[in-house]
Order: structure tokens, then C-alpha cells, then sequence
């Protein structure tokens, strides 16, 4: 159901065009208004890419139910938490590399102070 | 250049004795007596290619600090044909990591077992070589000789 717009009457006075609208009943205009505004918000505001599909393993729509089901919140959080775990080991790992890397020059320069120290001219 | 040192001394203290016994000393520590940087580094790799275990008959293993920047494993053997072979791995220091560069394979950051393993070798160099070779405490870098005296 499409409301009537005042715009869609050209070939209306203003005086006529209010009149028509004024008679409208308000809760009726509160509705169309409202229908007009969710249309625009959907094609607008596309909701962000969530970290888990929407959609089952077979590819087909998870319901409402299910999306805001037990098992699925589970599957939310336990991803989100796999994610955080390998950002923490990548961190981790870089770290230990960025230790060990130094661990090994300072041993190459105690060998040189060695060298240095004995080694002719 | 002993004679110049010496006819300078006379010169500025009017004495012999005193210029004799040190240029004799001097001459003890002449720079010609010690070894090179590449004698060193020899030595080093000696022992460096002991830390692995025992080389089979045949092989000749190297693993040695090249500078500080640089580590080299090296090693030769004879395969069944009986045609020398050789392979060797330059590790680099980086700083966000040990790079492992081999002939004919692609550079790539070392981990795991690998790089547990080096890093043990490393130590394991740095440990003997300071102890064997530069007579050295590892953990201060002092003289042993002069340590245990004090």
C-alpha cells in the first residue's frame, strides 16, 4: 500500500492538496511516513559484515531465531575468540623473533670486541 | 723503529737503562705475534663444527660468526658417486628476525626447531669459543687468568 503523496497531485491547488491531507487520518500518515523511512534506512544503512555468516553451513539463511540463538552466540564469541588468539600468537611469535634476533647480534658483537681485542692490526 | 724509540730516550733522559728493558718488552708483545682476524675466525669455525656432533668420516663441517650480522654454516662431502658436494647456509641478523639464506631456495625468517636449534648453537659457540680461544669469561668478557687471580 502505497500512501498518496501531495507531490503526486500537480493539478491540485495548495489550498485543495492541504485539505486532502489534513483529512487523512494522522495515525495513517504516522504509518506511511514510517513505512517510507524504513525503506530508505535499508537501502542505505546496510548492516556491516558480521565476523560469522548469517547463513549455515549449507549456504542457507540462519533465522532470527537462530541467529540470536544460544549455539549461535557460542559459535560468535568462539570465533571472535580464535581470532584474538592468533593476532596474540602472531604477536607473540614476532616478539620471541625480534628477542631472539637480538640475543644472537649481541653475541656477534661480543666476538668482535674478542677479535678485536687479540687479532693482529 | 726500536733504534729511533731508543735514541729518543737518550735524548730526553740522558740514560741507556732505562730505554733498554722496555723495548725489550715491547718487542715480547709485537703485534707480528698474534694471529690474524682470519686465523681467528679459523679457529673459531673449529670448534664450531664440533657443536653438532660428530662429522662423518669424509664430511667437513664449518659453522662460524662471520661479523656481527652474519653466521655461516658450511659443509662438504663426497656422495655415492663419489663427487664433492657442498652446501652452505648464511643466517642474517635482523632485526625482526634470523634470516636463513641457501643456495637456490628462497630467503625466509627461521622458527620453531630451527630456530631453537641455532639459537642453542649460537650460545653454544659464543660459550667455547670464548672460553677456548680468547681465554675469556662468556658471561663478563674478562680474562679468566686475571678473574681468578683477583
Amino acid at each position: 500500500m502505497t500512501p498518496i503523496q501531495a507531490n503526486q497531485m500537480p493539478d491540485l491547488s495548495d489550498d485543495f492538496r492541504q485539505d486532502i491531507e489534513s483529512s487523512f487520518p494522522p495515525k495513517l500518515v504516522q504509518e506511511a511516513q514510517a513505512v517510507f523511512r524504513g525503506q530508505d534506512t535499508e537501502v542505505n544503512t546496510k548492516a556491516p559484515r558480521r565476523i560469522v555468516s548469517s547463513e549455515n553451513a549449507e549456504g542457507e539463511p540462519i533465522s532470527s531465531r537462530e541467529l540470536h540463538g544460544t549455539d549461535h552466540r557460542y559459535a560468535i564469541v568462539a570465533e571472535a575468540r580464535k581470532a584474538i588468539e592468533d593476532v596474540e600468537l602472531r604477536d607473540s611469535l614476532a616478539r620471541e623473533q625480534i628477542k631472539n634476533a637480538g640475543i644472537v647480534k649481541a653475541y656477534g658483537q661480543r666476538v668482535e670486541v674478542f677479535r678485536s681485542r687479540t687479532a693482529k692490526g | 723503529m726500536a733504534d729511533l724509540l731508543k735514541k729518543t730516550f737518550e735524548l730526553l733522559i740522558g740514560t741507556e737503562d732505562i730505554s733498554m728493558p722496555k723495548l725489550r718488552v715491547s718487542k715480547k708483545k709485537s703485534p707480528t705475534s698474534k694471529p690474524t682476524r682470519r686465523q681467528l675466525i679459523q679457529m673459531e669455525s673449529e670448534i664450531g663444527g664440533t657443536l653438532f656432533g660428530d662429522v662423518p668420516k669424509g664430511h667437513r663441517r664449518e659453522f662460524f660468526n662471520l661479523d656481527p650480522d652474519t653466521w655461516i654454516w658450511h659443509e662438504e662431502w663426497n656422495d655415492h658417486s663419489g663427487k664433492r658436494r657442498t652446501a652452505t647456509t648464511r643466517y642474517e641478523i635482523h632485526e625482526n628476525g634470523i634470516l636463513k639464506a641457501q643456495e637456490g631456495a628462497k630467503y625466509n625468517f627461521i622458527e620453531g626447531d630451527e630456530l631453537d636449534n641455532f639459537m642453542l648453537s649460537t650460545r653454544l659457540y659464543y660459550e667455547r669459543i670464548a672460553r677456548e680461544i680468547y681465554n675469556c669469561d662468556p658471561q663478563t668478557g674478562q680474562p679468566l687468568v686475571q678473574q681468578a687471580a683477583s
